[in-house]
């Protein structure tokens, strides 16, 4: 019993540590000072310094790459949600012929590798003379969040009783009054798991956005760190500060989001 | 006028037929139930009401107006669900508000019928929880009065008490019956448990398979039951069915000679007779006929005598007083007014 219940403890300590480990790492790196940076031990740095996160600034327009970013996945996500959160709800809850058929294509969309469509994606947004802007970026991630979005909301609209959109019926409600009053709450938590998913995949996404983009008027954090590396220079200090920053609203998100995704809503609805 | 008629309404699935033909009037004001087993159709009726789901064939009314393909909200009707489908994000005051808001009814106007409302059913305490925070007997109430707040032409219960333990159901029961007398609104009520049925009804529909075997106030349906099927299936205990035969005007069980006045017909019968109706005479005559003791079930007001008789078994209601040993033979005799003749092919009475 208790030789089972210590390798239990040492299997998650393991795991735990393969998990945190790289992150770790990155914290200890871009806290020590550039000569430390080279050098093991020491282990940490014996005089923490914020220099590497204060020279990510200096001579390239990161904050600029923060705001893209930022603007980039708000959009994504809310684009994702505005067509998603109706789409999946139709297929989820509405009679609709082939709706099982259409959910499977969406699926296939989600999973279509990136590069295999880059190269007319770009050519389609060359035409249309969105390359270097938001828009190309937020069109190509929406492609992909998109279906996503749909496939897991349609999943979370399922799950909602079915009387109780008929009791909104019932009650006067349209279909479409019935879908924004009553499956919309009670799909709350499943839209904040989507919206985040939606934009965190925009935040991470570097494929699109290194190939659609040229300069900082569009170019995302991601391909701004990859741009970090010089001729003769690995500035690691400087990437492993970035990166970390970069993390930090995606943690952030979650963590005030965790309580609203795992709350069951739907408690109490209906006697079990 | 909120008459409710439906006319040759019938449902069918891809394979399944779950309603057939169906000629049905609720008239106005009355209390009409839809009785029946689980799978009979009386649910898939409720909704063709509502609007929920549309007939394959046939036209609903409510009044006058023929709503066969109105959508839900524009019927005004209101439904108290099996499952309450209260909404699980919004407090009860805005649960029963809903469907005013939706109406678009000044926010005073709701507040007050609100309130009203949710003085009537005792849940004015209430107001501000959310229905999770509820108990059982709680959202069952505040179900009501979502459904009650619109004052509707037509006010529809699918199983409202099923999920309710026993007293609870029995309190509602009554609550149900008061409501309907002080709101005097239109009500079609969907139920397998025929004592909600009897309790509550003006009439009673009885269904099965999806087909209409009867309609009737309680006591017809009770006392006059169109078949074998509707006879066995209200009363508790059920009636008893022991096979028979007509000869020359009399009926012919084991022991027993029934002279009943009007046999048109002679041949097998199968004869029915509630528990009731059995006469239990310990020293009785000894030419009739015996049932030998199978077991003896006091419920307190009276006691249930379970007896083997030719081969069948017949339960028969005696006083509470009544006290006899298992094996021990007991002299029967019906009440002859009281006895029920069915075509034992068919099911139909035939007397």
């Amino acid at each position: 019993m208790t030789f089972r219940r210590l390798g239990w403890t040492a299997a998650l300590l393991a795991a735990l540590g393969f998990l945190l480990a790289p992150p770790a790492w990155q914290l200890i790196t871009s806290l020590k000072p550039q000569e430390e940076l080279g050098s093991l031990p020491p282990l940490l740095p014996e005089q923490p310094t914020l220099a590497q996160y204060r020279s990510v600034f200096e001579g390239r327009p990161f904050g600029r790459y923060v705001v893209n970013s930022a603007i980039v996945a708000t959009l994504t996500m809310t684009l994702a949600i505005a067509f998603g959160a109706p789409a999946a709800y139709a297929l989820a809850r509405l009679p609709l012929r082939g709706s099982g058929f259409l959910l499977f294509g969406f699926l296939v969309v989600a999973m279509f590798p990136p590069i295999a469509i880059v190269s007319p994606l770009y050519l389609g947004i060359r035409a249309v003379g969105l390359r270097d802007t938001w828009w190309a970026l937020v069109a190509a991630d929406t492609t992909f969040a998109l279906p996503l979005t749909i496939w897991i909301l349609s999943t979370f609209f399922r799950e909602i009783p079915r009387d109780l959109i008929r009791a909104a019926r019932v009650d006067g409600a349209t279909v479409g009054q019935a879908f924004f009053f009553v499956a919309l709450p009670a799909a709350a938590p499943g839209i904040a798991a989507a919206a985040i998913l939606a934009f965190v995949f925009a935040w991470n996404e570097f494929l699109f956005a290194l190939i659609f983009t040229s300069s900082p008027a569009a170019q995302t954090v991601p391909v701004g760190i990859a741009l970090f590396p010089g001729l003769n220079e690995m500035p690691w200090g400087e990437i492993a500060a970035a990166s970390l920053m970069a993390s930090a609203p995606v943690l952030l998100l979650i963590l005030v989001f965790q309580r609203r995704i795992v709350q069951g809503l739907t408690a109490g609805a209906v006697k079990e | 006028m909120a008459r409710v008629s439906l006319a040759g309404v019938e449902k069918r699935y891809r394979k399944s037929l779950a309603v057939r033909r169906l000629d049905l009037e609720v008239r106005d004001r009355e209390f009409l139930t839809l009785l029946g087993p689980s799978g009979c159709g009386k649910s898939t009726v409720l909704n063709i009401v509502a609007g929920l789901e549309t007939p394959t064939t046939g036209r609903v009314f409510i009044g006058d107006r023929d709503v066969t393909e109105l959508p839900p909200q524009d019927r005004d009707v209101s439904m108290v669900f099996q499952s309450y489908a209260l909404y699980p994000h919004k407090s009860v005051f805005e649960n029963i508000a809903f469907s005013l808001k939706l109406r678009r009814v000044a926010t005073e106007e709701i507040d007050r019928r609100v309130r009203d409302v949710a003085a009537r059913l005792g849940v004015e305490a209430l107001l501000a929880r959310r229905p999770g925070e509820l108990s059982g007997g709680q959202r069952q109430r505040v179900a009501l009065g979502r459904a009650l707040v619109r004052k509707p032409t037509v006010f529809l219960l699918d199983e409202p008490l099923s999920n309710l333990d026993a007293q609870l159901r029995t309190d509602t029961r009554a609550e149900i019956k008061r409501l309907h007398a002080e709101f005097a609104t239109t009500t079609l009520y969907v139920t397998h448990d025929q004592v909600e049925a009897m309790t509550l009804s003006d009439r009673i529909a009885v269904m099965k398979d999806g087909e209409l075997q009867q309609v009737g106030t309680p006591e017809e349906i009770y006392r006059a039951p169109a078949n074998r099927f509707v006879a066995g299936f209200v009363g508790n205990p059920g009636m008893n069915f022991v096979a028979g035969r007509v000869e020359e005007g009399s009926v012919h069980l084991p022991g027993m000679r029934l002279r009943l006045p009007e046999i048109p017909f002679s041949g097998d019968v199968l004869v029915g007779i509630r528990p009731e109706d059995i006469e239990l005479a310990v020293d009785g005559p000894k030419d009739g006929a015996f049932g030998e003791v199978y077991a003896v079930e006091l419920l307190g007001a009276d006691a249930l005598v379970v007896l083997t008789w030719a081969g069948t078994r017949v339960t028969a209601r005696g006083p509470s007083s009544f006290r006899a040993a298992p094996g021990e033979r007991i002299g029967i005799r019906f009440s002859r007014e009281r006895v029920l003749l069915f075509n034992p092919t068919t099911g139909g009475r035939v007397s």
